[in-house]
C-alpha cells in the first residue's frame, strides 16, 4: 500500500499536467460525439440530435445500396494512397536534396519559396491549376508543343484527372512537408558520417547507410499518421478541380456525399459516411502501431 | 561532413542546384501571378493578359484593400486569435507531451492516456453537435469558439512527444535526483533543450489559425467578428455573377469583386505569415530531431 | 452557381402615374409613412400597418453579399428600415446572425439542428418542403387574409397566383414568396456585329443560320489576327444558365431541357411538358432534345464550341468571351450589364448586338421561362407570437416603394456618386415581376417623345444613362441594351405580346424522390449532355433516357403527375 501511495505522488505532477488537455478534449471532441448517433436516424434537422426517427443500420444500408458508392470508395482510396505515397516521398528526396546544399542562402531561399504554395488555399490555387491546365492557352499546353506532343485536356479527360490531383497535391505540400525531415537529416550525429568515411563509404553509401536509417523512424512515423487519411481524398481540392465529365474516377467519398446528402440535407446518411471513414481510419492507425511496435520495436506515440 | 571533389561530384552538385532552383520557380509562378494581377488593370486581367508581370500597373486594388476598413478590422481578429491560440495551444501541447513521453514504468497511466487522446484524431462528432456544444457554452459569436475547440492539437503533441523521448536520459534523471520536482525538470531542461521543435510547432499552430476558415463561418454571427480567412472566403470564392439578375446590383458586384482586388488581399492575407516563418526558420536550421534518433 | 435565380423583384419601382397606385387602396395607405409617424398609428391594432404599442421584438437571420453597401454609423442594425419599422409599426428588429449568402444555408441548417430558429426567416424551396413535414413553421392563411393590405395581396398573387400556389400546402399559406412570377429568365441570341460583318453574315433568322455563324466565328478569323483561336458560341460546364447557357439553343429546336450542372445546382428545378396523352412528361428526356444535342455535337467538332468547356464556370467563361474569343452566346436579360458592358466600354471597336430566339423549322420559337415559380420564401416560426407582424413588415415595405407613400430613401439613397440600395436592408421584400419591362417600355416612349417627365425615379435614372450612352459614353452602353428598342427588356416584352413562352408546369415544391435522387440523376444528365456534345456517340442519349427512367425518373414522373391531376381537382 505504501508502495502503492509512494508511486501514486510520484505520479501526481503527471496528472496534473495533462488534466487541462483532458478536460478540454472531453469538452470540445467527446461532447459533441454523441452526434454519432445522427447516423442512426432518418435525421430531420429540426427535430434536434435525438428527436428523429431510429432506423438502425438503413443509412449504411443505404449508402452501400447505392451503385455509386463503390467506384466512389475506390477512388478515393486509389487517389488517397497515391498522395500519400507521393506525399512521403517527394518530401523526403527534396529534403535529401537540400540536406546535399552547401550554400546557407540558397538552401534558406529554396526553403522559404517551396513552403509558399502551402499557404495558398485551394480556392484560389483551383483557379491556377486551371489556368495552368488549359489545352488552349495554359502553360503546360505550350510546353507540350514545344515538345512536339499533343495537347492534352487534363482536367476533362477521366484517365489523367486522378493523377492531376495527386501532382498538384504534391506540388502544394512537399515543401511544407519537407520541414520535418529536414529537422530529422540535421538531427544526425556527424560521428556516424565521420566513421563511415573512415570505413571508405562515399557520398552515396553514406546517404544510403547513415542518412536514410537516421530518418526512418520520422518517416514511419508520419507514414504511419497519414494512414488516418487513407479515405481523405481531400475535399477543398476536388471539389474545386472536378465536373460531370471525370466524376467517374474523380469523385471521392467526400464529395459525393456533399453532393447527395449537404444539397439535400441527409445529414444521417452524411454523419454515417463520416462513422464509417473514422472506423476505417482507426482500424488502420491502431494495426500500423501495432505493426511499427511488434517489428520495427518503434513506439509512434 | 566531409568532402569528396570528384567529377561524379560536381555534376551531381550542379544538377542539385539546378532541380532545386526548377522547383522553387514552379512554386513561386502562382504567387506571382497572384501579385501581377493585384498590380494590373482590370481590363488587362479580365482580357487573361496578364501572366507573371503587371500589366497596366496599377495600385488601385491595393488603394481599395486600404479603404476597407472590413478587411483590417478582420487581420487584426485573426492576430488576436493567433495569439491566443499561441500561448494556450503551446502550454498544453508541452504540458501534455511531458507526461506522454515518459515511459509506462515511470506512469503507468500513459497508455490509457495516449489512446484516449487519439481516438479524438479519429472520430469526430461533426459540425451540428460541436455546434450545439459551443450554443450551450455561450461561445458562440466569441473569439473563444475559434480558439479553444481545438486547444490541444494531438499531431502536434504526437510530435514533441517524440522529441522529447529522444532528449538524453541522464540529464532528466540527473535532474530528478537532484531534487527537482517533474514541473521544473519540465520547464528548466526540457523545455530549454526543445527550443527547436517548439519553434517548428509553433509556426504549425500559427499557419493552422491563420488560415482556417470553416469555423469563423460558422460560430460568428455577423461578418464585423470574422478571422481574416473567413472574411477573405467570402470575398475570394468564386461568385457566379449570373446567379443575380438586378443589373444595379450586378454593376456594384461587378466593381467590388473583380480579381484584381482579389489577388490584392490574398497577397495582403499571406504576407504575415510570409514574414513570421523567415524567423522561426532559424530554428529548423539550427538543428531538430524531433524523435528520429535512437541511441 | 449555375442555377439561374429569377426576377431581381426587389431591385426596381414601378409607381407613379400607372395602374399601380390607382389599385393602391386607401384602407392600406398608412396615413402618412414619413412624416408625423407616431401619430400616424390609430389605436386600431388590427390594420395592415398598425403599430404594436407597446413595441414587441421579433428576430431575425440575415445573408449579404459583398456587393451591400452602408452609410457611415449604418449596419445590419440601424438603418432606415430597423429604425422606421421601430417607430411606424412599434417592432424592433433583432438580427440574431449575419451571414455572406453562399454560407446562409449551411449556417440557417446548422441554426435549424440546433434549435436556434429565429421568428421569421428566408428559406428555400427545399428548405420550406423540410420545415413544412416538420411543422415548424406557422400557417400564415388567416394573418395573411386578416392582415396583407390589398398592395401586398396583389403581389403576392400575381401572375395568376403561381406564387401564392407554390406556397401553399393543401390550402394553407405556408410561407410568403419572395421574388417569382416574371419571365426575365428567357433567353435572348447575343452577337458580336462586327464580326458578322467581318464574315459577311446577316443576323439569324433560323437555327440554320446560328449554325453557320457559328462555324464561321470559329474558322473564318473574325478578330483578323490571322490564327484559329476563336470559338463560335461560348459555352460553361453549367450548359443551362442565364449567360452562356444553351436553354436558347434548344428552345430553337422546341426543346425545353433545364437541369444546370455545375457543384452548386441542386438538380431540383426540373420541367417538365404537357405530352399529346396529357400527361406531363420530363422535357430533358424527349426526342427534340436529341436533335439538338446532335447540332451542338456538330458545332463543337467544326471547333465552334471551347473545348474546355465541361471544366469552366459562368466566371471563366465571361473572362473568355470577354477577352474577344467568343462571338455568340444565348443568355438573359442580364447579360449586356455583365459580363458585356465592361467589354464594351472599354474597347470601341466592339459591338455586341441582342437577337430574339430563332426557330428550326417553321413552327413559331417559344422561349423557356422557369421564371415564375419563386426560389426564396419567408416563413415564420410557429414560436413566435407575432406572424401577422411578417404580413405588416411586407405592408409596409411594399407601401413605401409601390404604393401612395412611396419614398425614393427607401429604396436607393445617393450620396455623390455612390447610390446604396437601401431596399435590400428590409427585412423582407416583394415586388412586382413587370416593374422592369414596364419601365423598357415606358423609357422606350420617353425616348421618342423626349419627355421624361412621366418616368419613374428608377426609369428616370435608365433614360438619363441611355442619353449619356449616345452622347458618347461607352461605360452606360448596357442601359441601351437594356432598357431602349431593341433591347432584351424590350425583346422580352415582345415575347410577352407574342406569347413567345414555354412554362414549366410543374410548379409544386420538390417531391420525395427528387430529394433523394435529383442530384445522382443531375449528374448522369451533365454527364450524358457534355460527353454527346463532345463527341460520344447519340445513341447515348437513348441509354440515358432508359438509365434515368429506371433510377428514379419514373417515380419523380409519376409524383409530379398526381401533383398535377390533385391540383387540378381542386
Amino acid at each position: 500500500m505504501l508502495w502503492f501511495r509512494k508511486r501514486w505522488k510520484a505520479e501526481l505532477p503527471f496528472h496534473m499536467m495533462a488534466l487541462p488537455s483532458v478536460v478540454f478534449v472531453l469538452v470540445f471532441c467527446y461532447g459533441p460525439m454523441a452526434g454519432v448517433s445522427i447516423a442512426f436516424q432518418q435525421f430531420v434537422p429540426t427535430s434536434g440530435l435525438f428527436g428523429s426517427e431510429w432506423i438502425g443500420l438503413d443509412n449504411f444500408q443505404y449508402l452501400f445500396s447505392m451503385p455509386d458508392t463503390k467506384r466512389v470508395i475506390f477512388n478515393t482510396v486509389y487517389i488517397a494512397v497515391m498522395k500519400m505515397i507521393a506525399g512521403l516521398v517527394m518530401p523526403i528526396f527534396i529534403a535529401l536534396l537540400l540536406n546535399e546544399i552547401g550554400k546557407k542562402a540558397f538552401k534558406r531561399t529554396v526553403q522559404t519559396v517551396i513552403y509558399m504554395p502551402h499557404f495558398l488555399s485551394w480556392v484560389i490555387l483551383g483557379g491556377i491549376v486551371i489556368d495552368v491546365l488549359s489545352p488552349n492557352y495554359g502553360l503546360v499546353g505550350d510546353l507540350m508543343d514545344w515538345f512536339g506532343l499533343p495537347r492534352v485536356f487534363f482536367l476533362g479527360n477521366e484517365n489523367w484527372f486522378p493523377y492531376i490531383l495527386v501532382s498538384t497535391d504534391v506540388w502544394k505540400e512537399f515543401g511544407f512537408g519537407t520541414i520535418v525531415f529536414l529537422a530529422a537529416l540535421t538531427g544526425i550525429n556527424p560521428a556516424l558520417y565521420e566513421s563511415a568515411v573512415i570505413d571508405g563509404a562515399g557520398r552515396w553509401k553514406q546517404t544510403l547507410y547513415v542518412t536514410l536509417p537516421g530518418i526512418l523512424p520520422i518517416v514511419v512515423l508520419m507514414g504511419t499518421l497519414s494512414l488516418g487519411n487513407v479515405l481523405n481524398a481531400g475535399f477543398d481540392q476536388v471539389f474545386n478541380l472536378y465536373n460531370p465529365t471525370v466524376y467517374s474516377t474523380g469523385d471521392i467519398l467526400d464529395t459525393y456525399v456533399y453532393r447527395m446528402g449537404f444539397e439535400n440535407l441527409q445529414f444521417g446518411v452524411a454523419t454515417a459516411v463520416g462513422l464509417f471513414k473514422s472506423a476505417v481510419s482507426f482500424v488502420l492507425i491502431s494495426v500500423s502501431y501495432l505493426l511499427a511496435y511488434r517489428f520495427a520495436n518503434y513506439r509512434i506515440f | 561532413m566531409v568532402q569528396q571533389k570528384s567529377l561524379g561530384r560536381s555534376i551531381f552538385v550542379g544538377l542539385n542546384y539546378f532541380l532545386l532552383s526548377i522547383m522553387s520557380a514552379l512554386c513561386l509562378i502562382p504567387l506571382i501571378n497572384v501579385l501581377a494581377v493585384s498590380f494590373s488593370s482590370s481590363y488587362a486581367i479580365s482580357s487573361g493578359m496578364v501572366k507573371l508581370w503587371p500589366v497596366e500597373f496599377t495600385l488601385r486594388s491595393y488603394r481599395h484593400v486600404a479603404s476597407k476598413s472590413e478587411f483590417l478590422h478582420s487581420m487584426l481578429i485573426a492576430f488576436e486569435r493567433v495569439g491566443l491560440a499561441l500561448v494556450i495551444s503551446m502550454t498544453l501541447t508541452i504540458l501534455l507531451a511531458y507526461p506522454l513521453s515518459r515511459e509506462a514504468s515511470q506512469f503507468r497511466f500513459r497508455t490509457g492516456y495516449v489512446w484516449f487522446f487519439v481516438f479524438t484524431m479519429l472520430f469526430s462528432g461533426g459540425l451540428i453537435p460541436s455546434y450545439i456544444v459551443i450554443r450551450n457554452l455561450g461561445m458562440l459569436d466569441s473569439i473563444w469558439s475559434l480558439v479553444l475547440p481545438g486547444a490541444v492539437p494531438i499531431f502536434n503533441v504526437i510530435l514533441l512527444l517524440n522529441f522529447f523521448r529522444s532528449l538524453p536520459k541522464e540529464l532528466l534523471e540527473a535532474s530528478l535526483i537532484d531534487g527537482a520536482g517533474q514541473w521544473q525538470t519540465l520547464w528548466r531542461i526540457v523545455v530549454p533543450l526543445s527550443v527547436p521543435a517548439i519553434a517548428t510547432l509553433t509556426l504549425f499552430v500559427i499557419v493552422g489559425h491563420w488560415n482556417e476558415w470553416f469555423h469563423g463561418l460558422i460560430y460568428m454571427n455577423s461578418p464585423d467578428h470574422y478571422p481574416l480567412a473567413s472574411y477573405l472566403q467570402t470575398v475570394i470564392i468564386r461568385r457566379d455573377l449570373s446567379l443575380l439578375t438586378d443589373p444595379a446590383e450586378i454593376s456594384n458586384m461587378t466593381k467590388l469583386n473583380d480579381r484584381g482586388l482579389k489577388s490584392a488581399q490574398i497577397f495582403l492575407g499571406a504576407l504575415p505569415v510570409f514574414l513570421i516563418y523567415p524567423f522561426l526558420q532559424r530554428f529548423f536550421i539550427s538543428g531538430i530531431v524531433m524523435g528520429s534518433v535512437k541511441e | 452557381m449555375a442555377v439561374l435565380m429569377l426576377v431581381a423583384v426587389a431591385c426596381s419601382n414601378n409607381n407613379a402615374g400607372n395602374s399601380a397606385s390607382s389599385d393602391s387602396p386607401s384602407s392600406s395607405a398608412p396615413a402618412s409613412a414619413s412624416a408625423a409617424p407616431s401619430e400616424s398609428a390609430p389605436a386600431v391594432a388590427e390594420g395592415p400597418l398598425a403599430k404594436y404599442d407597446p413595441p414587441i421584438e421579433l428576430t431575425t437571420v440575415r445573408h449579404q453579399n459583398s456587393g451591400v453597401k452602408f452609410m457611415a454609423g449604418e449596419d445590419w442594425d440601424n438603418n432606415i428600415y430597423t429604425r422606421e419599422l421601430a417607430v411606424q409599426l412599434g417592432i424592433k428588429l433583432k438580427n440574431n446572425w449575419v451571414v455572406d449568402d453562399l454560407q446562409f444555408p449551411k449556417k440557417l441548417s446548422v441554426s435549424m439542428v440546433a434549435g436556434d430558429l429565429p421568428d421569421f426567416f428566408e428559406v428555400n424551396l427545399q428548405q420550406l418542403q423540410l420545415l413544412v413535414d416538420a411543422g415548424q413553421i406557422a400557417d400564415l392563411t388567416e394573418v395573411y387574409d386578416k392582415y396583407a393590405s390589398d398592395l401586398t395581396k396583389r403581389s403576392i398573387e400575381e401572375s395568376g397566383g403561381v406564387k401564392k400556389d407554390v406556397s401553399s400546402f393543401g390550402g394553407k399559406l405556408m410561407a410568403i414568396p419572395l421574388d417569382g412570377g416574371g419571365r426575365t429568365d428567357a433567353q435572348f441570341l447575343y452577337i458580336r456585329n462586327d464580326w458578322l460583318k467581318k464574315v459577311g453574315l446577316e443576323p439569324p433568322k433560323n437555327m440554320d443560320d446560328v449554325i453557320a455563324i457559328a462555324k464561321a466565328f470559329a474558322n473564318d478569323d473574325p478578330d483578323g489576327n490571322g490564327k484559329k483561336d476563336t470559338f463560335g458560341l461560348s459555352l460553361d460546364f453549367n450548359l443551362f444558365n442565364g449567360w452562356s447557357g444553351v436553354d436558347g439553343f434548344f428552345n430553337g429546336y422546341h426543346a425545353y431541357p433545364f437541369n444546370p450542372g455545375g457543384p452548386n445546382s441542386t438538380g431540383l428545378k426540373l420541367v417538365f411538358m404537357k405530352g399529346a396523352d396529357g400527361q406531363l412528361a420530363y422535357a430533358d428526356i424527349q426526342p427534340e432534345v436529341k436533335t439538338a444535342l446532335g447540332k451542338l455535337q456538330e458545332l463543337y467538332k467544326a471547333g465552334a464550341i471551347n473545348p474546355e468547356f465541361g471544366v469552366i464556370n459562368g466566371e471563366k467563361s465571361a473572362e473568355i468571351a470577354t477577352s474577344g474569343k467568343v462571338g455568340m452566346t444565348f443568355g438573359a436579360t442580364f447579360v449586356p450589364s455583365w459580363p458585356l458592358n465592361d467589354m464594351v466600354a472599354n474597347d470601341p471597336n466592339v459591338d455586341w448586338g441582342v437577337y430574339p430566339l430563332v426557330s428550326a423549322d417553321d413552327q413559331p420559337v417559344k422561349a423557356l421561362s422557369n421564371g415564375i415559380v419563386p426560389t426564396r420564401y419567408m416563413v415564420v416560426n410557429k414560436k413566435s407570437e407575432h406572424p401577422e407582424a411578417l404580413i405588416k413588415m411586407l405592408n409596409f415595405y411594399l407601401e413605401v416603394n409601390y404604393g401612395e407613400s412611396r419614398d425614393e430613401e427607401y429604396h436607393t439613397h445617393t450620396e455623390g456618386d455612390t447610390v446604396f440600395n437601401t431596399f435590400s436592408y428590409a427585412p423582407v421584400q416583394g415586388g412586382f415581376a413587370s416593374t422592369n419591362i414596364d419601365d423598357g417600355q415606358a423609357v422606350i416612349k420617353a425616348l421618342d417623345s423626349g419627355d421624361p417627365s412621366a418616368l419613374t425615379p428608377t426609369a428616370k435614372v435608365y433614360y438619363d444613362n441611355i442619353l449619356k450612352y449616345r452622347g458618347g459614353d461607352r461605360g452606360q452602353w448596357w442601359y441601351e441594351k437594356t432598357f431602349a428598342k431593341g433591347s432584351a427588356y424590350d425583346l422580352l416584352f415582345q415575347y410577352q405580346e407574342g406569347d413567345k413562352f414555354a412554362t414549366n408546369e410543374f410548379t409544386g415544391s420538390p417531391t420525395d424522390t427528387m430529394v433523394s435522387k435529383a442530384s445522382a440523376l443531375r449528374d448522369l444528365q451533365v454527364q450524358t449532355f457534355t460527353r454527346i456534345i463532345t463527341g460520344e456517340s447519340l445513341d447515348s442519349f437513348d441509354k440515358f433516357v432508359e438509365n434515368w427512367k429506371a433510377q428514379g425518373g419514373d417515380a419523380i414522373t409519376k409524383e409530379v403527375n398526381d401533383w398535377y391531376a390533385q391540383k387540378h381537382a381542386q
